[in-house]
């Protein structure tokens, strides 16, 4: 909660005009932020095109801010909005649909899913990438950017009962995978 | 297909979309409560609770083996904000102006097209409810002060266009501010208002209040 107040007053100076204040919130957030977008995007360059993009509108937009959700949850918010653009930009240009960006996402991660075939902790995260772009996103918005479900259904802009019917189907879809991988929960 | 996934979950499968937030500790009470009661009822769902919590683990293992930015990361935002103009806060016209933009930017074709369906919908009730305030003009043939003076052919006339995000109570609200009705329209998407004559400067004045108002886009003369 401490950490929710000062970026809150760190929110308030940039509002103000401090430039140093936003280089103390990019300091704080940039890491979960930039994690957040290579999730997404899958590409360091473009993930690092939309960081910049992402607090360059903070310090805009700043004034915008109105304390009704936790700082991380706008930027967050923020951040989603610009890579679902860059997205959606990139499909028009490369006439790529969303099933084979999916392909391509799992493609990119079969480095990841032959390391330490044995483990399972590396089993889940191989699955995890398996998952198309709106599960995989529901996991790291809820397990790693720990956000709640009304936050997670702000960052996405859905309401909050389609947020845990997207996790259901997100965690039915893993465990489908993790039974394919021999790992099998009795679930469901 | 995952945005179509709405349909009722049962009891059990609540419970069981709600073990992740249960694991990271983001529950409200009730909620938190209410899982618990549920897995002391039922103990095979203790190895539930178990897979919510591998599955915690692996997604933050996952996340933190990506580097952070490197510190050009920071030099390229200075570089970004010393470039970018940063005026005063925006109105809270231009606000839901943006906010709408990017509500738009971020919907998929089918809720584009059912949300241009809606925008239309309610552009055509704006038409239709300012239409109302003209019929209900003319139905008063004189000019009405808000002192009940009759100024039949006094007052000034302008050519307005309201915004098409603007609320009908938004428009009557400015309209009573200004004393004007709405006397015709819309033709080219203008509306004509008359107003009471204030002389030179207490017209520009309204016509400022008019443009200053973030629901009105245009304000013309009547010729």
């Amino acid at each position: 909660m401490e950490a929710h107040a000062e970026e809150r007053a760190l929110l308030q100076a940039i509002a103000a005009g401090d430039a140093k204040a936003l280089e103390r919130l990019f300091a704080r957030a940039q890491a979960r932020i930039f994690r957040f977008l290579m999730r997404m995007m899958k590409n360091p360059t473009v993930a690092e095109d939309i960081l910049n993009e992402v607090f360059l509108s903070v310090w805009q937009n700043a004034h915008r801010y109105e304390g009704r959700s936790e700082p991380m949850t706008w930027i967050l918010s923020i951040a989603h909005n610009k890579a679902i653009s860059a997205m959606r930009k990139k499909t028009e240009v490369l006439g790529l649909d969303e099933e084979a960006a999916q392909d391509v996402a799992a493609e990119d991660d079969t480095p990841d899913a032959t390391v330490q075939k044995q483990d399972k902790s590396a089993k889940i995260r191989a699955c995890i990438a398996e998952l198309s772009p709106d599960h995989r996103t529901i996991l790291d918005l809820v397990y790693y950017q720990e956000q709640s479900v009304a936050e997670a259904a702000e960052i996405l802009g859905i309401p909050e009962a389609t947020v845990k019917t997207r996790m259901f189907y997100a965690r039915k879809k893993l465990s489908e995978l993790l039974r394919a991988r021999g790992i099998d929960r009795g679930w469901p | 297909m995952t945005n179509n996934q709405h349909e009722r979950l049962s009891e059990r499968d609540e419970i069981e979309a709600l073990l992740p937030w249960y694991v990271t500790g983001r529950l409200d009470a009730r909620e938190r409560a209410r899982v618990e009661r549920y897995v002391q009822a039922h103990p095979e769902m203790r190895a539930h609770v178990a897979f919510a919590s591998e599955e915690n683990e692996a997604t933050v293992a996952a996340n933190e083996a990506i580097p952070a930015p490197g510190p050009r990361a920071l030099e390229r935002l200075r570089s970004s904000i010393a470039a970018a103009p940063r005026g005063a806060p925006a109105s809270a016209f231009a606000q839901l102006t943006e906010r709408l933009r990017e509500w738009i930017e971020g919907l998929t074709p089918p809720q584009f097209a059912f949300a241009a369906a809606i925008a239309a919908l309610l552009i055509l009730t704006q038409a239709a409810t300012i239409g109302a305030l003209v019929f209900e003009g003319l139905r008063t043939p004189t000019y009405q002060t808000a002192g009940d003076e009759d100024t039949t052919g006094q007052g000034f006339e302008l050519l307005v266009a309201f915004s098409e995000t603007a609320t009908i109570g938004e428009i009557e609200a400015l309209l009573k501010r200004i004393d004007a009705v709405v006397v015709d329209g819309p033709r080219a998407g203008l509306y004509r208002l008359r107003l009471p004559d204030q002389g030179d400067a207490g017209n520009k004045a309204t016509i400022e209040t008019l443009r200053q108002s973030g629901i009105v886009t245009t304000v013309l003369p009547k010729p």
